[in-house]
């Protein structure tokens, strides 16, 4: 379709004002969809209970969480996580890129840059007490613990029962009922 | 006299009926007041165990600040009836959701209403419950739970009350009627035989009454009453004859009596007075030469003095006793009783009367001829005994006392004055003298009362007089009485 | 001395005397605050030897239902109750109070009056008082009514040197009713503003005096009204400030109304008002606190007076204190002053240039805590009264002349513990330029004494003891008398909640003694031993 770029100066002006000011929101919206999603696993951990051998019981040792991938969050979970605890611990982020360094965490954040890496990241969580979060698609059914997404521009999760059964930690019944049931 | 009669049945139905009533009034109330009780109860327990449940189900979305999530669970009141809305806050009490069925209530924004204190009257009550998991309060819950059950159950209970005191009451009635009248009637009959008996005179009816309690006991003994009566009746008549003749007798002898009695009054009390006077000299003796044996006391012994105060005592309850006397003789007498009065010699009199009491000191008397003056002489007694006695005491601290008294006489008035030489006082006082309160010397120097001379004024303006006094200090002080003169 | 109800003074207003009697309600008492000494400066006229300030009981502390009732010897019964009810939400209250007591007081007739009456001598006390109060917020409408009927034959000699026996009634009744409230318009500061109505008046049915020939009846009305503002400030934190002004208006009777009968039997009938004088006062004072540092506390103070009959007075004090933790000490120095009344400026010929009659005195006090329980307190003053009301020199009137002096001492020694407590107090006056270095009416030395024993909470028992020294009576035929040990005792239990007994026995040796006020001692004996009984009750 042809139309005229005729305009005078000031409407370009506007019109430049105007993606600017829609780019930036896209952005800000999407970091403040980061935002929630960092305060969630806060609040995932609350209704999660480790088994009482794994390190999770012992309040000297920090509480671990890793971001497995490209990091979305910014600066924002060391943000959260310089004054708030996790289980009565305090917290360290560690950014993961060698999947070894898995087996330190408790909880683990798979973001979306390791799509196609879901099912080898969840072979390293086998049988130890670490909790996977992910907001891939479908990761779910691939056997993250908690998934979540947006519906409707708000952030839902969905809990996946065998995992947790799978990795002998126990997540409490109201968590699973306010969880959205398919994603 | 006719009494306002109201019935013993009417009492005893009054009675009976007001026992049913408040044993009524009793038990209903009772059990009306643990009725609501009993709601209120159940209507708090009901409401602890939705607001629990509610908050259970709140904690998820509340963590994860879903208010819209919060807003589905609290929606789920709509099918229970008794809670009217429910409010969510957060920890600092502003609010975040809210589901209300009554656009009446007004919930707050800010901070939750708490209605513990809230009246008997008041539509709802709230029920406040933290939503807490894991010992992190999330936020707090608050219920509107309607009162209708209460009213509810309290109109019911009237109107159950009200259904059942009507029963009671007709049942009641009918029992009270048929009772009371087994107490009643034979009351009522024996009252009937009276009646009949007082309105024919006919002695000879007696009544019927065989209940076995005091009523028929009390019918007995009106039998054997009546029975007395007609003997006396008989015997009655034969005295009233007697009676009459009698009576005629009676009243020439009463004429003669009173006529006698008047004189004797008039004697009786002239005695009394001049008795009680006689009898004050020898007292005074008594208790004159009491005192001078006392000050002649050589040396201080107990016994001695014993027996003196106890002379004393004795004396002193004579004086009293004489007094009596005295006032007995003038008892009820409140019109002045007017005479001409030889007022020289009741002066005279009075003079000697303080005879005693003046021995040792040395008083001259000059005493000048006065007429007679028209009075009351029992007040004018009283009169120039206060100003004779007060001659005397004022001049108590002189070496020799001079007391004078004497009459000036004009065409229409007779005016007596009485001249001491005694402490006398300051002529700027004279009117204040006859008042009531004002006592010139204190009881240091001299003793008395405050109305001697106030008393003697008035008795002087009765006989339509008048009093005056002159006086200079420690030269002495004269009292001035005038009478009018007895018109002819 | 100057007694007040509520902060209200119940003087009589025409004498400006206090009356004693029982007519005062002390089961609605709620306390009772007094003030030692020559207290003019804040308190204005008669406050010379002290003040006492009965204040009744308020609603929201006393709140119920509550019953006090005795009966005794003499035909002795009283009944009290009480009612106060306080709303806490809009803090409003109200309070009722009603007494009444009889008594036929003690034995008179043949050797226990010395025999100037024979036993059917008619003495008698008859005491109504009604107290209410409401209370909104600081705003409080209070009324105190007192009526006190006596006997009075016992009193007066009215034939000769005898007394006569008959119905006389002394009936006086003592109304005051105020509206006080209090505005705060900061932190430190606060206003009391209080407007009042005083009446002290003798019932026309009053009989005061009965003669052979007559009975005279007498009444004499008076009132007052007045209002007032005091202030108090905190300054500084070392420096408070109390002051107020004044201003009144009073009516009083000039003399009595009086009429007489025309015998000792009959009643004459009532009497005419009076003729009313009319006085206007104002009054101003202000007084200073400063504390100079934490336990020395230096005060001075001043008052001015102004009434159409006296003109003006001043009075000021100074008063410096130490305190301690176990004792304390106070140098003060203080003025007082009694204003004349119409009692005073129509006797005799009259004086209307009469002057108040001023104290002037200086203390020095001081109380030690021995042990915890001990406490001793003593007190050394010296006092000089100016312009003392004598009669002048031909007897006519009263004049301002006499100064009198003295020096006293006072220590008392109290033993505070649980069950037991104790005191003991003496008391000695020296007036050093009189003859004798006594003073008609005042025993020289006193000394009382008592004990209290709580064993438990049912059980409270009490033994007083009281003696008064010889003391001179400016009487001819009665110049001394003689000292007196009166003693006291008083058991009561606490039975089920609420309910209180007592038995009181007053003068358990049934001891003589005499208050004569410079008459004859004869009609002023002291009550005989009476025994009461009686219950509290309080319900809630």
């Amino acid at each position: 379709m042809a139309f005229r770029i005729n305009m005078n100066s000031t409407y370009k002006y506007i019109l430049v004002l105007f993606v600017a000011i829609s780019l930036w929101q896209q952005t800000t919206a999407q970091t403040q969809e980061y935002v929630i999603k960092a305060v969630f696993i806060e609040r995932f951990a609350r209704f999660i209970e480790w088994p009482i051998t794994s390190k999770v019981s012992d309040t000297e040792k920090p509480f671990i969480i890793g971001v497995v991938g490209i990091n979305p969050f910014g600066s924002e979970l060391e943000k959260l996580y310089k004054n708030q605890t996790i289980k009565n611990k305090s917290v360290i982020i560690i950014y993961i890129l060698d999947y070894k360094q898995i087996e330190r965490c408790d909880m683990i954040y798979i973001s979306k840059s390791e799509q196609t890496k879901v099912p080898l990241i969840l072979e390293y969580c086998q049988n130890k007490p670490i909790i996977t979060i992910s907001d891939i698609e479908k990761s779910l059914e691939m056997g993250v613990h908690i998934a979540m997404g947006m519906q409707q521009n708000k952030v839902v999760f969905a809990i996946n029962d065998k995992a947790f059964e799978k990795s002998q930690c126990k997540v409490d019944y109201r968590l699973k009922q306010y969880a959205t049931q398919l994603q | 006299m006719t009494k306002h009669i109201v019935s013993i049945k009417t009492k005893l139905r009054r009675l009976m009926l007001l026992l049913v009533a408040i044993e009524l009034v009793i038990s209903l109330s009772l059990h009306l007041i643990t009725d609501i009780g009993k709601v209120q109860n159940r209507l708090q327990s009901q409401s602890i165990l939705y607001a629990e449940l509610l908050s259970e189900y709140c904690i998820a979305p509340m963590t994860f600040n879903d208010s819209a999530a919060v807003y589905d669970i609290i929606k789920k009141v709509e099918v229970i009836p008794k809670l009217l809305a429910v409010a969510v806050y957060t920890n600092t009490e502003e609010l975040i959701t809210l589901y209300s069925k009554d656009s009446l209530i007004v919930i707050p924004r800010k901070g939750i209403e708490n209605t513990n204190n809230s009246g008997i009257f008041s539509k709802y009550f709230t029920k406040t419950q933290t939503i807490v998991y894991n010992n992190i309060q999330l936020g707090i819950i608050c219920l509107y739970v309607s009162k209708q059950e209460i009213k509810e159950s309290i109109i019911n209970d009237i109107r159950w009350s009200f259904f059942v005191s009507i029963i009671i009451a007709i049942v009641g009635i009918i029992l009270i009627e048929i009772f009371q009248r087994k107490i009643s009637n034979p009351i009522i009959d024996l009252l009937e035989t009276i009646k009949t008996i007082s309105s024919t005179k006919n002695f000879n009816i007696r009544t019927q009454s065989n209940t076995n309690d005091e009523i028929g006991v009390l019918a007995e003994k009106f039998n054997e009453f009546i029975e007395q009566i007609q003997k006396k009746q008989a015997a009655e008549i034969i005295a009233k004859q007697e009676i009459e003749n009698l009576n005629k007798e009676l009243e020439e002898r009463v004429k003669q009596r009173t006529l006698q009695l008047e004189q004797s009054n008039k004697d009786l009390e002239s005695f009394a007075y001049s008795v009680s006077h006689d009898l004050r000299a020898p007292i005074r003796h008594i208790d004159g030469f009491t005192k001078m044996l006392e000050s002649k006391l050589p040396e201080k012994n107990e016994q001695i003095q014993h027996y003196i105060d106890k002379i004393h005592e004795s004396s002193k309850n004579m004086q009293n006793l004489i007094s009596d006397l005295l006032s007995y003789s003038r008892i009820g007498r409140q019109e002045l009783q007017m005479d001409m009065i030889h007022i020289q010699s009741v002066i005279e009199e009075i003079i000697e009367t303080y005879q005693q009491d003046t021995q040792d000191r040395s008083i001259e008397w000059i005493i000048h001829n006065i007429p007679k003056i028209y009075g009351d002489i029992r007040l004018i007694r009283l009169a120039f005994e206060n100003l004779i006695s007060n001659a005397i005491k004022y001049t108590s601290k002189k070496e020799h006392a001079i007391i004078e008294i004497g009459c000036n006489i004009t065409p229409e008035t007779i005016e007596i004055f009485i001249q001491d030489n005694g402490v006398g006082f300051d002529q700027t006082f004279a009117d204040k003298l006859f008042g009531v309160f004002q006592r010139l010397h204190s009881d240091k120097d001299f003793q008395g009362t405050g109305i001697g001379l106030a008393n003697v004024k008035r008795i002087i303006q009765r006989h339509g007089g008048s009093v005056r006094a002159e006086g200079k200090e420690n030269e002495g002080a004269t009292f001035y009485v005038t009478f009018p003169k007895k018109k002819k | 001395m100057l007694l007040l109800i509520d902060g209200i003074q119940i003087n009589e207003l025409n004498s400006g005397g206090f009356y004693g009697g029982a007519q005062y309600n002390l089961d609605n008492v709620e306390r009772i605050e007094i003030v030692y000494g020559p207290a003019s400066v804040v308190y204005g006229t008669n406050a010379v030897s002290g003040v006492v300030n009965i204040i009744t009981k308020k609603p929201v502390t006393s709140q119920g239902l509550d019953v006090h009732a005795h009966t005794g010897t003499f035909n002795t019964k009283k009944i009290q109750t009480g009612y106060g009810y306080y709303n806490a939400q809009q803090d409003v209250g109200v309070r009722v109070s009603a007494q009444k007591k009889y008594t036929e007081k003690g034995n008179f007739g043949g050797s226990q009056g010395l025999f100037n009456w024979s036993d059917s001598v008619y003495n008698f006390e008859n005491d109504i008082s009604v107290d209410a109060k409401i209370t909104y917020k600081s705003l409080t409408f209070g009324t105190n009514y007192l009526q006190k009927q006596s006997s009075v034959n016992l009193y007066y000699r009215t034939v000769g040197t005898a007394f006569k026996e008959g119905e006389s009634l002394w009936n006086i009744g003592f109304l005051n009713s105020y509206i006080t409230y209090d505005i705060k318009p900061t932190a430190k500061t606060i206003f009391t503003h209080n407007t009042y109505y005083r009446n002290t008046t003798l019932y026309p049915n009053t009989i005061a005096y009965i003669t052979d020939t007559a009975q005279l009846r007498c009444f004499r009305p008076n009132y007052l009204i007045g209002t007032e503002l005091i202030g108090k400030q905190q300054i500084t934190d070392n420096l408070k400030c109390i002051n107020g002004i004044a201003l009144e208006h009073e009516n009083l009777a000039k003399t009595y109304g009086e009429t007489w009968s025309n015998s000792s039997e009959e009643t004459p009938p009532r009497p005419p008002k009076p003729p009313l004088l009319q006085n206007y006062s104002a009054n101003a004072f202000v007084q200073f606190s400063y504390t100079i540092f934490d336990q020395l506390e230096f005060t001075a103070g001043n008052r001015f007076d102004y009434n159409s009959s006296y003109k003006f007075v001043y009075t000021p004090n100074g008063s410096i204190m130490f305190h301690a933790n176990r004792y304390n000490i106070k140098l003060l120095y203080m003025e007082a002053f009694r204003a004349p009344k119409p009692w005073d400026y129509n006797w005799g010929v009259g004086n209307s240039h009469l002057q108040p009659e001023e104290i002037h005195s200086l203390e020095l006090n001081s109380n030690f805590s021995i042990t915890p329980h001990l406490l001793f307190e003593t007190s050394v003053y010296k006092n000089r009264m100016y312009n003392m009301l004598v009669k002048n020199k031909t007897n006519t009137a009263w004049t301002n002349a006499d100064t009198i002096n003295l020096i006293g001492i006072e220590t008392e020694l109290q033993y505070l513990r649980k069950v037991y407590q104790a005191y003991i107090n003496y008391t000695y006056t020296y007036f050093y330029d009189k003859p004798d270095n006594r003073i008609e009416e005042i025993a020289p030395h006193t000394c009382n004494a008592g004990i209290t024993f709580t064993p438990n909470s049912y059980i409270t028992a009490t033994i007083r003891c009281n003696y008064i020294s010889e003391k001179l009576n400016a009487n001819s035929l009665y110049p001394i008398i003689d000292d007196a040990l009166i003693c006291n005792t008083k058991i009561s239990f606490n039975s089920q909640q609420n309910i209180q007994w007592f038995v009181d026995v007053r003068n358990i040796f049934n001891t003589e003694y005499y208050h004569s006020s410079n008459r004859n001692v004869t009609a002023y004996r002291q009550p005989q031993r009476t025994i009461l009984l009686g219950l509290t009750w309080h319900l809630e």
